[in-house]
């Protein structure tokens, strides 16, 4: 029924929503489309998964150490290969490409590493209290997921909102000269996003792994082109609409799924989000993006 | 009388074409001084390689006795050496008063910065009366006492402005060089590059004129306004 269906939808819309984030933070502040993003997401969940079945690391532990291990994996992608393309001021399509090449490195290497079968968390480390509210039966796993997810991106939306690194993400946003000519330190603010995007990246991932029990090598390409999708729904760059976009793919997903056709649930997203960019091309929350010198 | 900055041979190149060919000039404390020249003369490069976003092929540039050659962008700034860019290169995305916060972003004195933001405020009231809206309504007059304001905040020892008066009606021309003046009055060092020659020269203690990545002429900003080569490639008489 609907009301179940709407809190599926919720939990794979926040998750959209966390993951989106930190792909839509790193082309806003370094106007780069990081296609990594989704490997990023996928190493998340298999840092995760290793914590937990070889270490025995509680779940919040695990999620931490997901965190961490993205994030530092986003930072090394800025580093060793995005910095060096914008000291020779490489054209836009070349970073893009180049974060393919890393997308099909970081799979194959997992595939290598961990075997292309599905990976699950043991069922004992999940947590399985659930309880009904009317007729909707409510895992605390999703309400922890929707929690999480949301918290997070309070957290970075006030952080851009009100404070001072904030502000300075903004002003390199909109030109990295006047940033520069104001003293912040642009490179240094580089690698921060680069960071903090694929730390959200990683935590969405553990999320999704969690939410689904289900982790493969292949996981983070999927999500990399609904990723794709929801920024450009949102408008490219923009935080509210990264959240906006991700719910709405994530109800799109669901409900055409329940209530059409459960192998075309993708197909049906897909082709509703054609049609809102047909309306609005630059999208919900976007403006015509336009960078100074 | 003491130098803030001091350049030697400067010179840089846009990948073949080089715009500035060795340049030597040095900036008196507490002093305008004006650099004026045409369009595409190299003024503007002379001050992105002073402010570090362009890397000079060769020379050196002193300030406050350091040679700051070599350093990042924000450490400049850090150092109090503060540029205004051409074109007011405020933020429009962000609000008149954002903007001026994020003037201070290298200040380590955080308590005097809400004075700092009073003394910009004095000094333009038309910036508290518009504090919480997007910089990009603002007028051009409005946006161009902003990118001042904003470069005051970061508590300068010496401001570079490139072209202030560009593209701004003439009495709004006038009240933005008065103000360069009060602040001048108050102890900052300025530099001015202005393709406003005579504007620029009246309110300059020195200048220099620079032509095609040379610098041709130097001397005080009044004898300058009567030197017949200026009166004539650009005051037009």
């Amino acid at each position: 029924m609907l009301e179940q269906q709407l809190l599926n939808a919720l939990t794979l819309g926040s998750v959209y929503a966390l993951f989106a984030l930190g792909f839509t933070l790193v082309f806003g502040v370094l106007a780069v489309i990081n296609l990594s993003h989704g490997a990023v997401f996928m190493v998340g969940s298999y840092v995760a998964l290793a914590l937990v079945t070889q270490l025995d690391a509680p779940l919040w532990a695990a999620m931490l150490g997901a965190a961490l291990a993205s994030g530092g994996l986003g930072l090394l992608v800025d580093v060793l290969i995005l910095k060096p393309l914008r000291v020779r001021n490489a054209p836009h399509l070349i970073p893009m490409i180049a974060t393919i090449g890393v997308a099909i490195m970081v799979t194959s290497s997992s595939q290598g590493l961990f075997g292309a079968e599905i990976r699950r968390f043991p069922e004992e480390t999940l947590p399985a209290a659930d309880f009904m509210v009317g007729a909707v039966h409510v895992r605390v796993l999703e309400i922890a997921i929707v929690a999480i997810a949301f918290l997070l991106m309070a957290v970075l939306f006030i952080t851009l909102k009100r404070t001072q690194l904030g502000r300075a993400l903004r002003a390199i946003a909109e030109s990295p000269k006047a940033a520069y000519l104001m003293g912040i330190n642009v490179e240094g603010l580089f690698h921060v996003t680069s960071f903090v995007a694929a730390a959200l990246g990683g935590i969405a991932g553990v999320l999704i792994g969690l939410d689904f029990n289900a982790i493969t090598p292949q996981m983070g390409q999927p999500i990399l082109h609904k990723g794709i999708a929801v920024i450009i729904l949102g408008g490219m760059g923009d935080i509210r609409g990264a959240l906006i976009g991700g719910l709405f793919l994530g109800f799109a997903e669901v409900i055409s799924k329940a209530y059409l056709s459960s192998q075309m649930g993708d197909a049906v997203a897909f082709g509703l989000l054609f049609l809102i960019l047909l309306v609005r091309p630059s999208g919900l929350f976007g403006r015509v993006l336009e960078r100074k010198a | 009388m003491s130098v803030i900055l001091r350049v030697h041979d400067l010179a840089v190149s846009y990948g073949h074409i080089e715009a500035v060919k060795g340049l030597t000039f040095h900036l008196d404390s507490g002093e305008i001084t004006a650099l004026v020249g045409a369009n595409g003369a190299g003024k503007s490069t002379t001050l992105l390689a002073l402010s570090g976003l362009l890397k000079p092929g060769r020379g050196r540039i002193e300030f406050e006795g350091e040679d700051i050659t070599h350093l990042p962008p924000h450490q400049r700034v850090a150092r109090g050496l503060v540029q205004v860019a051409e074109g007011r290169a405020i933020l429009t995305t962000l609000t008149v008063a954002e903007n001026l916060q994020l003037g201070a972003y290298t200040r380590t004195d955080k308590a005097r910065i809400s004075a700092s933001l009073e003394e910009v405020y004095h000094l333009f009231p038309r910036l508290k009366d518009r504090a919480g809206q997007f910089a990009g309504n603002l007028s051009g007059g409005e946006q161009q006492m902003l990118a001042i304001g904003r470069a005051l905040m970061a508590k300068p020892r010496l401001l570079l402005l490139d072209e202030p008066s560009m593209g701004l009606a003439p009495l709004m021309v006038q009240e933005i060089f008065r103000t360069l003046v009060q602040i001048n009055q108050g102890g900052l060092s300025v530099m001015l590059v202005e393709q406003n020659v005579k504007q620029a020269l009246k309110i300059a203690r020195h200048g220099y004129v620079i032509e095609t990545g040379h610098i041709v002429l130097t001397d005080s900003g009044d004898n300058l306004l009567r030197n017949p080569k200026v009166l004539e490639a650009y005051l037009g008489t």
